[in-house]
């Protein structure tokens, strides 16, 4: 059986438990599956189930794996860009280069409710903020160059102060200036994906339904 | 009191000394090598510690370039994404994160610890700091800094809400807060972890912040250089924790110390003078400038003695305390500066293993504390010399465990698991 180059989790957390996950996702870095999408999903406002944070279980997951990519679906809605980039930026070095972010652009009516979002979206065009948010994540990965890191212990320069850049970004929903305080990975920067762009990725809803994936691909 | 202290192991990537990275035993490379951070958060875990401990702040430390590049502070790892990873190399310490209360919503911030809880199997702390930089401010669109009194407000109603969500009843429900700053009508909707919610920590000691953790720490930080400073400040807090309804014995209070430990004082002296020879004049001045959070040190002479300094929105209680430690030893501005930029304001010990366990001890048995938070002066040396040499030595005199009492964070702080 042919190996997907892309799985998406989907479904409900009680689906799983912490170490089906980490298994699967050693099941799927063995076999070769390129990229792994966990999901995000906040609780409905009005209660119930959710996924625990997105970008903690990647932190964790890439302690436990070496190649297989770890993209998070996770909302600009609930965070800050500075945050959001600062977490990916330090999950792209602890994974050494196998971190990404895949924008998610549903759930908008519970994060609304989780988030404060009558004191802090009322009105608030959401394709635009979302569109400046993405602006700003992607600029402030810009901080450093590639050589910015000197470690010259002997002349006291930690850093280049010419290969560090602020960002001084003003507009109609973010004001940041700059720079991000985490630095560049090797590779450069985490990669960034929209919904669309995951291709015919196999979705998955349950350690069950992972179960039979994995055990297809033994036989 | 407890029976025996409590100890945390304060992480930095380079160490706490500003001139760390320098230093030929030192990780230069720390702030980007995830393994360098992965080893040393295991002897912490080696050395028994209850928790390791990450500060945090959401900008740069240092807006001058020029200054900036001389340091290591500029860069390091997000705490909470790093501690993810490290719960994944470790089975018993605890893991605790700083995050601050006026750049992000409860509701994210509450959701990320309570996943890390549950990844830890129930080792995981969060240390509110309310943020108190200009440079923070500007990456999150807020012109100026908000008054300490409405800062604290806001962190107040924050605490409360991340409580509430916390809460093992209140997880799968509806909270449906309304507040003066927030409003979040649903549950996190993920299963607590076996210590029921993750431990909170605040390091803030003004007279609002010891209102706020009396009613809602279960870790106090604090920097005291004295023993009575930090008897006077343990016996406030415990009686407020008291007047809150609460357990005195549910809040820990543990200090902030800067050992710099050998096998002989000559040795250790040495090490430490070692390390102060390294700070750049501008490096400590500035540190010393944006701790104390004024301007009034700029032009003048490095040889006088410190101004007299206005009560700063910044950081009111530590800039106290660096003002009356110049009066008392009558330091110069340069010898403030690197005496500061050495330990950052908390208490330094220089000496054997049997000088520290003395100092510690004192402070201890005097009622002075719960327990310290050690902050070395290198990683990953400094923290191998404690874990090798005073360790043992705590052990020997029965201040400190011999093996962990159990795999959550509460249970090895001795606190009670809600729900």
């Amino acid at each position: 059986m042919s190996i997907p180059e892309t799985i998406v989790i989907q479904g409900r957390f009680s689906g799983w438990s912490l170490d089906e996950l980490a298994k699967f996702a050693a099941s799927a870095e063995e076999a070769g599956v390129r990229s792994l999408v966990l999901p995000d999903d906040i609780a409905a406002e009005d209660g119930g189930e959710a996924w625990p944070d997105a970008l903690i279980l990647i932190g964790w997951l890439a302690a436990k794996t070496s190649r297989i990519r770890l993209l998070a679906r996770v909302s600009t809605l609930g965070h800050q860009p500075y945050n959001l980039a600062r977490r990916l930026a330090s999950l792209e070095l602890i994974s050494r280069g196998r971190s990404g972010w895949v924008v998610d652009e549903g759930h908008v009516g519970d994060a609304y409710a989780a988030f404060s979002g009558k004191a802090r979206l009322e009105g608030a065009d959401f394709g635009a903020r979302q569109q400046e948010f993405v602006d700003v994540v992607s600029g402030l990965w810009e901080s450093w160059d590639g050589d910015a890191l000197l470690l010259d212990r002997y002349n006291a320069r930690f850093f280049n102060p010419q290969s560090m850049h602020t960002l001084d970004h003003r507009g109609a929903y973010f004001s940041v200036r700059g720079p991000l305080n985490v630095m560049r990975s090797p590779r450069g920067r985490p990669d960034l994906l929209r919904d669309n762009e995951l291709g015919d990725a196999v979705v998955i809803d349950s350690a069950r339904s992972a179960t039979k994936l994995t055990e297809g691909w033994s036989r | 009191m407890s029976a025996q202290m409590k100890l945390g192991a304060f992480l930095m990537p380079t160490g706490h000394h500003i001139a760390a990275w320098r230093h030929p035993q030192a990780a230069a490379d720390a702030g980007i090598n995830v393994d360098h951070m992965i080893a040393i958060a295991r002897t912490a875990e080696r050395g028994l510690f209850d928790l390791v401990f990450f500060e945090d702040a959401a900008g740069v430390r240092e807006a001058r370039v020029e200054l900036a590049s001389q340091a290591a502070r500029s860069i390091g790892f997000e705490p909470i994404s790093l501690l993810a990873a490290l719960a994944a190399n470790t089975q018993n310490v605890g893991l605790v994160a700083t995050a601050s209360s006026s750049y992000n919503e409860p509701y994210a911030l509450a959701r990320a610890f309570a996943t890390l809880d549950l990844v830890s199997g129930g080792r995981a702390g969060w240390n509110l700091v309310t943020s108190a930089s200009e440079i923070e401010a500007a990456n999150f669109g807020a012109q100026g800094l908000r008054a300490h009194r409405d800062r604290y407000a806001k962190a107040s109603e924050f605490a409360d809400v991340v409580a509430r969500l916390w809460d093992p009843a209140n997880r799968t429900g509806t909270i449906a807060h309304e507040g003066e700053s927030f409003m979040v009508a649903q549950g996190l909707g993920i299963p607590a972890s076996p210590q029921g919610a993750p431990v909170v920590v605040q390091a803030g000691s003004s007279d609002v912040g010891r209102d706020l953790a009396a009613r809602t720490a279960d870790v106090v930080f604090v920097a005291t250089q004295t023993f009575d400073a930090a008897k006077a400040f343990y016996d406030d807090v415990k009686a407020r924790v008291k007047a809150a309804g609460r357990n005195p014995d549910h809040l820990k209070i543990m200090p902030g110390v800067s050992p710099v430990v050998a096998r002989t004082r000559e040795e250790a002296q040495a090490k430490f003078d070692e390390l102060q020879a390294l700070i750049p004049d501008e490096v400590g001045l500035a540190l010393l400038a944006s701790y104390l959070a004024t301007d009034a040190l700029d032009g003048l002479p490095l040889d006088g003695p410190m101004p007299d300094l206005k009560a700063s929105e910044g950081m009111q209680s530590r800039q106290q305390l660096v003002i009356d430690q110049s009066r008392r030893e009558g330091l110069s501005i340069r010898q403030v500066a690197q005496h500061f930029a050495g330990a950052r304001g908390h208490w330094r010990l220089i000496g054997t293993a049997a000088d520290i366990a003395d100092e510690l001890e004192a402070w201890f048995t005097g009622g002075a504390c719960d327990g310290f938070n050690v902050m070395p002066a290198f990683f990953p040396g400094e923290l191998d010399s404690f874990v090798d040499l005073v360790i043992p030595e705590l052990q020997r005199r029965g201040l400190f465990r011999t093996a962990y009492e159990g795999s959550t964070l509460r249970a090895n702080l001795g606190l009670a698991t809600p729900g």
